[in-house]
């Protein structure tokens, strides 16, 4: 299981907004969103209503979601980011 | 000033339906609709739980028929979400669709009067009344629900052929009109003025709905071929006298069905001709969409509907139309 928390701690703020949107695209462009578990989903949603995706809680939230549906596809995107470092990370499931 | 509302279909996780949902609301859209089949998630849990996630946009089915489900059960089911988010609910009824009806030996029978006794259902029972109903299609007796909500709830009523708009227009709270093109809400205001006259009711007491087939993008070819397989479903269902208001030859048409039946996914999508996207679909860039959407509210339009499939990626067109269409509207 990956430490999303971990992940997010080595990245730098200025990511915050490019990282948010590419995680979004990420989960909601997948053919595996029935597989996102019910409380996972649950938070996510919470978090949407409270405009508070960009948040700490938020980025956790969703890096979590889209490891656990399209674990490849978000290291793809950290990648493409320049966030080599945490794509890494989420290759190896860390 | 017109409004605005988009249409999901809740064929993926309901939690990605709910934050489309959400976007919608988000982004400025007025109402957000959900389609109603037996083969997607069910529209009501749809609808409560959209309900719970959202603050201000109206919501409903769009739309329920009479056939699957009895219409006390339907005004149960309204009053219920109305009790979550007071008036905020609206209910979408039709006559349903003969096909899918068939594939559950539901008899279409009698879809005028059946809509008819239906909407009085609906509105007196979330309206607190006790319904005593002899009609020609629903006998009901004493039924009242114990719980009230404020006010009753407003039923849409979906309609394309002249007497659905006809009746639409006097019996609905607003006539939704499965329709994209111009020369198609030509032919049905004559209808709605047509009801509205027999209700002595004016134009401005009814919203005007255009449920659109719709496509945004940028690129103008991928906003296209987004909405290639749902023209092709519309076209394939269309009744003669509406292919023929197009141009579009019944053998044409019956190419597309077969392909379809046939799962002949390639053929049936090269068989779809820019005649047939012009008929059936709003598609294009934002520029390209405002100019459609306007003539539509110059002609009467009072709520535009972006519905399936709305673009190449909902969440990117939801986006595109919040920023650069719904603000030439907003700003007038």
């Amino acid at each position: 299981m990956v430490d999303a928390e971990n992940i997010l701690k080595t990245l730098p703020g200025s990511s915050a907004a490019s990282l948010q949107k590419g995680l979004v695209d990420t989960i909601l462009k997948s053919k595996n969103a029935q597989s996102l578990p019910a409380d996972v989903a649950k938070r996510l949603l919470s978090l949407y209503h409270d405009d508070q995706l960009g948040s700490q809680e938020g980025l956790v939230t969703l890096l979590q979601a889209s490891v656990l549906i399209e674990q490849e596809k978000t290291a793809e995107m950290l990648q493409e980011l320049g966030l080599t470092e945490a794509a890494a990370k989420v290759r190896s499931g860390q | 000033m017109a409004k605005f509302g988009v249409e999901f279909v809740p064929q993926d996780a309901y939690w990605k339906t709910t934050y489309y949902a959400m976007l919608a609301e988000k982004s400025g859209y007025d109402y957000v609709w959900i389609t109603d089949h037996f083969n997607n998630r069910n529209v009501y849990t749809s609808l409560a739980t959209i309900l719970n996630y959202t603050d201000r946009v109206k919501i409903g089915p769009g739309v329920t028929n009479p056939y699957v489900l009895h219409p006390m059960g339907t005004a149960q089911t309204m009053a219920s979400l109305a009790e979550i988010a007071p008036g905020r609910v609206v209910c979408g009824i039709g006559s349903g669709d003969k096909t899918t009806l068939e594939m559950a030996n539901i008899p279409h029978e009698k879809p005028l009067a059946t809509i008819r006794e239906a909407v009085q259902i609906i509105r007196d029972i979330t309206g607190g009344k006790r319904v005593n109903l002899d009609g020609s299609i629903y006998k009901i007796s004493g039924v009242k629900l114990n719980f009230k909500i404020p006010q009753p709830v407003p039923v849409f009523v979906g309609a394309q052929g002249p007497k659905m708009l006809s009746l639409a227009a006097e019996i609905g709270d607003g006539v939704l009109i499965n329709a994209s093109n111009p020369k198609d809400f030509e032919t049905a205001f004559a209808s709605i003025d047509e009801g509205l006259a027999k209700a002595g009711k004016k134009r401005s007491d009814i919203e005007v709905v255009a449920a659109t087939a719709f496509s945004i993008d940028k690129d103008l070819e991928k906003a296209r071929q987004a909405a290639v397989p749902v023209v092709a479903f519309i076209v394939a269902g269309s009744p003669e006298p509406l292919l023929q208001r197009h141009g579009i030859s019944v053998e044409a048409a019956n190419k597309i069905k077969d392909a379809i039946v046939k799962g002949d996914w390639g053929n049936v999508f090269g068989q779809v001709k820019p005649e047939m996207m012009e008929a059936f679909s709003i598609v294009g860039t934002p520029d390209v969409c405002i100019e459609k959407i306007d003539r539509l509210l110059k002609m009467g339009v009072t709520l535009f509907i972006t519905g399936s499939p709305i673009g190449p990626k909902i969440h990117k067109s939801i986006e595109l139309f919040s920023k650069e269409v719904l603000p030439h509207f907003r700003n007038q």
